[in-house]
């Protein structure tokens, strides 16, 4: 008897290390050109195929990410962008209309933060941007950077308790990403659409050191920047996962999805 | 003619008078083009690019009388009877010195350079012909890097049989065998048809059924180091094996290739291989991969008017090439930024890209191009590092060795060459563009947004006019023969 239950607990927890780790996917894009050729349910289904615990998600045109959220609220974390289409990266922070189309959505949806945007150097200090900054300030929003160090510091100067999650770590060294971590209290990343810091399933050193000295500031994010990629974020999570588990379990579990869901996951939940 | 004559290489025109060496009277203060009136000698120094500004320096001695009192400086074109659209102003340097400014020759062809310089009431006329090229310097050595063509020919040291005669002749007669498919009524040439430049002119190939992608022509194949849209094979034996065994292609088997190998071909092989069929039918397969990827690498193109123009360009000689393809192949060495990808003698560099081309194969379902192309080439066993690598010291195997998955290959596909390009339409990896206007079309208008912002940076909406479109797709259809 005793050794048919040292048998089961054996299997259970054989089982239970098993099961693939979760994933907080930080970095998904449901645009408009996505809406058609992957529907509301494919999207959704695709996530959860994937083992994504919950997805911070921003669309140009923000309606996509509006349907996703209602269908999956548990699944899905919306953030708002602020591109009505694609075609605007480039032009946005010139562009005096966006502000009462950010004021229009705040009014009406709820949001964690305000991104994917992209900003570079002394283009966060123009008019649009700054009036972003001050919007995300009074709705108490995140922001989600897709930019350079300058730009980050020039969003950081103009609200310095701003929380700024840095899309793809500003594609920079890991040196140069542990300084602004050292920096920044409020500061967050996410290691979407670069690979540098893993090759074959195992953990380049230099980024390695900086996982350990700051395993509660990374998130993972697998960028669907085209409708194709939504087929990518199951490839995206596994291949997360193989490089994941070259790290400390707990380290792992942190980047994977822990530390998503405590930036994050609550966020909705409060009041107004 | 002399197209690489321009800027500092401007040449002196016999244009009624000797050139300085003769004066000997005097010397100007300056190294350039020397010209020679009774009165005076003149060099000149100047670099001109169609359609911009330039100034040219002066330096002027007089042989015995008193210096100039003024210059004028002018350019024209002695064939179409016109001159500048701009008045040059003439400065003073400095005794003997001048510099004129402003000038601009704003097409291609036969110039000439005009100065007229008066003194004591006299004017003394020089002029200094030259052919100006539309290609900067830089724009000629990028062209150059195109050729010369055909390269010479190269071995393949993973394939034992590659260049050997007896080889050849049996993958010729392979590659024309509809027996070695499962149902023995398609043949590698069904898809790569010769009349057709080894293409088929279908969007997508069809064997047995049709598959998602355009077939690639096979001529050239021999200079490749990644074989498909998606290089999941890295030799050209490896990818001749591989539609034999695809369901919808070929469908055959290795038992079924080495049955045909054995009842057909048994005396071929062994004049090919030196060796009696061997018993493992992987073995056999792997060899008629092998005697195809030998026959193949001798299908080479033919040269082009491009390749005649390249080469008189090369030697400085003139050519007819005609003038559409020539400001065609201005946009795809300069503005255009095509000859970045499409590089070299083959016209690419062998790698891969994401041009923004969609890839949905069905609803629900996507072509992931290269991404997926290195997971089949990490698990082929007959990849350059596997055993059936005839070269021992893997000399062919680094790509393979060193190739890393990205996320950034989920939608790529490989650089096509662009040689016979006009004969083999569709275009892109799913045969979605008719023409090669359509092609031009796609790249003038593309859409960044389908591109990822830390992604490749040349590539931006070229923006061209439709007179620049017909040149560019001039320029392409003059590298077919």
């Amino acid at each position: 008897m005793r050794a048919l239950l040292a048998g089961l607990l054996a299997a259970s927890a054989i089982s239970l290390h098993a099961q693939p780790l979760p994933i907080f996917d930080a970095h998904v894009h449901y645009s408009h050109d996505a809406w058609e050729v992957v529907p509301v349910e494919q999207a959704i289904a695709i996530m959860r195929k994937a083992g994504l615990k919950r997805a911070l998600v921003s669309s140009s045109g923000d309606d996509g990410q509006q349907r996703l959220f209602t269908a999956a609220p548990d699944l899905v974390i919306p953030e708002l962008r602020v591109y009505r289409t694609r075609g605007e990266i480039g032009s946005w922070f010139r562009d005096e209309t966006l502000i009462p189309y950010l004021e229009d959505r705040l009014r009406r949806y709820k949001y964690v933060g305000i991104g994917e945007f992209h900003l570079y150097g002394a283009d966060a200090d123009l008019p649009v941007p700054r009036r972003m900054v001050q919007l995300a300030r009074k709705h108490n929003l995140f922001l989600h950077a897709h930019s350079d160090v300058d730009a980050v510091e020039r969003l950081f100067k103009q609200w310095p308790q701003a929380r700024i999650l840095w899309a793809h770590a500003g594609f920079d060294r890991p040196e140069r990403v542990a300084e602004m971590l050292r920096k920044h209290k409020n500061l967050w990343c996410d290691l979407a659409f670069r690979t540098d810091h893993a090759s074959g399933g195992k953990v380049d050193p230099a980024w390695r050191a900086v996982f350990m000295q700051f395993p509660d500031r990374f998130m993972v994010g697998s960028d669907t920047f085209t409708p194709e990629r939504w087929h990518y974020i199951p490839e995206h999570a596994e291949w997360s996962r193989r490089w994941l588990s070259d790290l400390p379990r707990d380290v792992a579990e942190r980047i994977a999805w822990k530390n998503g869901e405590t930036v994050f996951g609550s966020l909705l939940q409060r009041p107004d | 003619m002399e197209e690489r004559r321009n800027g500092l290489r401007l040449a002196a025109a016999a244009a009624g008078l000797a050139l300085a060496g003769a004066a000997g009277a005097c010397v100007p203060s300056l190294e350039g083009t020397r010209l020679e009136s009774p009165r005076f000698v003149l060099a000149f120094q100047g670099s001109p690019e169609v359609g911009k500004f330039f100034a040219v320096e002066i330096a002027v001695c007089s042989k015995s009388s008193a210096p100039p009192e003024s210059i004028k400086v002018d350019a024209h074109m002695p064939e179409h009877r016109h001159g500048m659209n701009y008045a040059p102003e003439v400065k003073p340097l400095g005794p003997g010195r001048w510099r004129a400014e402003g000038l601009l020759l704003h097409m291609p062809g036969k110039w000439e350079f005009v100065f007229e310089l008066r003194a004591a009431g006299k004017t003394d006329r020089m002029a200094s012909g030259f052919q100006l090229s539309q290609f900067t310097q830089q724009e000629i050595a990028r062209i150059l890097q195109h050729g010369p063509w055909p390269p010479p020919a190269v071995r393949d040291p993973s394939n034992r049989v590659s260049g050997k005669r007896e080889a050849i002749a049996l993958g010729g007669k392979l590659f024309f065998e509809p027996r070695i498919s499962g149902t023995g009524s398609v043949l590698c040439a069904s898809c790569h048809v010769p009349f057709r430049g080894f293409q088929d002119a279908r969007p997508r190939a069809f064997g047995l059924k049709e598959v998602e992608r355009n077939t690639i022509a096979v001529v050239n194949a021999g200079f490749y180091r990644w074989y498909g849209w998606d290089g999941a094979n890295d030799s050209l034996w490896s990818q001749s094996i591989r539609p034999l065994l695809d369901e919808r292609e070929m469908r055959s088997s290795a038992p079924k290739v080495a049955q045909v190998m054995r009842t057909l071909f048994a005396k071929d092989y062994e004049s090919a291989f030196g060796r009696k069929l061997p018993a493992s039918d992987e073995e056999v397969l792997v060899d008629v991969g092998k005697a195809l990827a030998a026959y193949q690498e001798t299908l080479v193109s033919e040269r082009t008017p491009f390749d005649d123009f390249r080469d008189a360009l090369a030697s400085d000689k003139p050519s007819d090439y005609p003038e559409d393809a020539r400001r065609g192949l201005k946009i795809f060495v300069g503005k255009g930024n095509c000859s970045t990808c499409h590089f070299g003698p083959h016209f690419t560099n062998g790698e891969f890209a994401d041009t923004g081309v969609p890839f949905f194969v069905a609803p629900g379902r996507v072509d992931p191009g290269r991404h997926a192309g290195i997971r089949k080439l990490k698990d082929s066993p007959y990849n350059l590092l596997g055993r059936y690598n005839d070269d021992p010291a893997r000399s062919t195997a680094t790509g393979t060795r060193h190739v890393e998955l990205q996320h950034r290959n989920f939608g790529e596909w490989r650089v096509p060459s662009l040689r016979n390009v006009a004969q083999t339409a569709p275009y892109m990896h799913n045969g979605s563009l008719e023409t090669l206007r359509d092609v031009v079309k796609h790249y003038s208008e593309l859409r960044e947004d389908r591109l990822h912002a830390d992604g490749e940076r040349i590539l931006k909406p070229l923006r061209l006019s439709q007179s620049e479109i017909d040149d560019l797709v001039a320029f392409l259809q003059s590298l077919s023969p």
